[in-house]
């Protein structure tokens, strides 16, 4: 792939800045401050380079893309899955097919804009792999996304320019198509399926539920196809009980809280300062206290610091994202969480083990109880 | 720092504030007030002081003019009583710390590089604001 596509890929996801230097680090690559900068000594860098560091190079930037796209700023939702109907899937994984499509020829690199304007809606088949354990299923589609635009007087003609200079900042929202990559994930050992949903965060939650939804039902299909036989998912693990667990753990950094107090408030905090955590603060800590620890927390957001080596770190956050109805509804059930600034696929799994810890634990203290 | 010492070394910063100000100018009780205050607070809950929050401790007997020219004295060397520092709060409100190189570079170039998302933002100077933490004499004071 060239340096020039594998960049576009790379920046055109919108990637947090510090984990795409961390990545670029890791990889030995030189960055500078900023985007522009940063391709600008990448380029540098190449053309100055022997063909054989030159294809190093690709190798890292396009590491660097698979890695991201399988991991990064995913929002992720479990099924768990009769034992039977995931051996079937693996024992006929054959019958799997990929259908023609513009994803498919460009597979990892992003359609044109061109291309992506022309596409239906549907959910695309786009790539897989398998080993004896674990499917990992990749598809596209395009999603209608909205960006803030700073508009420049100076773009328009002298009359528009009168008048947008009365203004010191004019903010435009454009809408445009995206091209998504949603992740798959069949495992044999834990006989579970793993939904993550691309840009989890930066979709507002009934878009995304709804695309959700899309993927579940293509997903149900696909399956029924390879099995030869009806499959229908399970409704996705309740991950509402988690809230509470981490909350009252020692576990991770809390970085976003939200809650309801038995004194008729609702509380929403947030902790500017990376190094601090939610539950030592002294505003939090003297709050709770007053109310004797009574908090019913429906939202929580919690950071790791994950070390990749004796230089470099990501702080991978995990959002549980309730809302405050769901404290008083009764079959209620949190379905996803989102899960950002991820690197790569290391970083992301301590998360999810994370979860799976919260979750394991649960489950053992109800069966305590009974 | 044991009591007697501490009140000395308080001692000797309103001395200071007296000698550069004079006992009279607003500008030394404005310091005066807000170096009482700090001293007043544990450090450990002083990590984001912000103009408003200083306005709020002096009670807002300052103008804007007055609290800035007294913030900007206690951040100096001379006599630091504050810690100046930077942050960039985007759209969303998301706070992102920046160091003083990216100032420097940022009024050199016209524009900042957004910690966010590593692209330039041209309009940066209203989303780039001070805060403040005790400074050195603050600590000590509290010791």
């Amino acid at each position: 792939m060239p340096l020039q596509t594998l960049l576009n890929n790379l920046r055109n996801r919108n990637i947090p800045w510090p984990v795409m230097s961390t990545s670029f680090k890791y990889h030995g690559l030189t960055i500078g401050r900023g985007w522009d900068v940063t391709v600008a000594k990448l380029k540098e860098t190449f053309e100055s380079s022997s063909p054989e560091d030159q294809q190093k190079q690709l190798s890292s930037l396009s590491a660097i893309y698979k890695e991201i796209l399988l991991s990064c700023e995913k929002s992720a939702r479990f099924f768990t899955v009769d034992e039977n109907i995931v051996s079937q899937f693996f024992n006929k994984i054959d019958n799997l097919v990929i259908p023609d499509s513009p994803f498919k020829s460009d597979y990892p690199n992003l359609i044109s804009e061109d291309e992506l304007n022309d596409i239906d809606l549907n959910i695309y088949l786009t790539s897989f792999s398998s080993t004896s354990n674990k499917a990992t299923l990749i598809f596209c589609s395009k999603r209608l996304t909205q960006e803030r635009i700073d508009i420049k007087a100076t773009q328009f003609e002298q009359s528009v320019q009168d008048i947008l200079n009365d203004f010191s900042e004019v903010i435009g929202i454009k809408n445009h198509n995206r091209q998504h990559f949603d992740i798959v994930v069949i495992d044999k050992t834990s006989n579970g399926i793993e939904i993550r949903l691309d840009y989890g965060k930066s979709i507002p939650s009934n878009d995304r539920e709804a695309s959700f939804r899309h993927i579940q039902n293509y997903l149900q299909e696909l399956i029924s196809e390879v099995i030869e036989t009806e499959f229908i998912l399970s409704p996705p693990i309740d991950l509402f009980p988690v809230i509470n667990s981490l909350y009252h753990s020692d576990d991770g950094r809390i970085c976003e809280l939200a809650f309801t107090t038995e004194t008729g408030s609702i509380k929403h905090e947030k902790m500017r300062r990376r190094d601090e955590c939610l539950r030592s603060e002294a505003y939090h800590k003297g709050g709770s206290a007053a109310v004797d620890g009574n908090l019913s927390v429906y939202k929580i957001a919690a950071t790791w610091e994950y070390t990749i080596n004796d230089k470099l770190s990501t702080q991978p956050e995990l959002l549980l994202p309730g809302v405050v109805r769901m404290l008083s509804q009764t079959n209620t059930s949190l379905n996803d969480v989102i899960i950002s600034n991820c690197a790569s696929l290391n970083d992301y799994s301590f998360i999810t083990g994370k979860l799976e810890g919260f979750l394991e634990q649960n489950e053992s203290n109800e069966s305590t109880e009974t | 720092m044991n009591q007697m010492n501490q009140q000395k070394l308080k001692d000797n910063i309103y001395l200071h504030f007296e000698k550069d100000w004079g006992k009279q100018s607003t500008q030394f009780s404005t310091c005066v007030e807000i170096f009482d205050y700090l001293s007043s607070r544990p450090v450990s809950q002083l990590k984001h002081l912000t103009l408003g929050s200083l306005k709020n401790a002096v009670k807002n007997h300052y103008s804007d003019i007055d609290m800035l020219t007294a913030i900007q004295y206690l951040c100096g060397d001379a006599i630091p009583v504050l810690s100046l520092h930077f942050e960039f709060i985007d759209d969303n409100d998301q706070s992102f710390d920046l160091g003083n190189h990216e100032i420097i570079e940022a009024k050199k170039e016209g524009k900042l590089v957004h910690p966010g998302t590593g692209e330039y933002i041209e309009n940066y100077e209203e989303k780039v604001l001070m805060y403040f933490t005790p400074g050195i004499l603050v600590k000590k004071a509290h010791n």
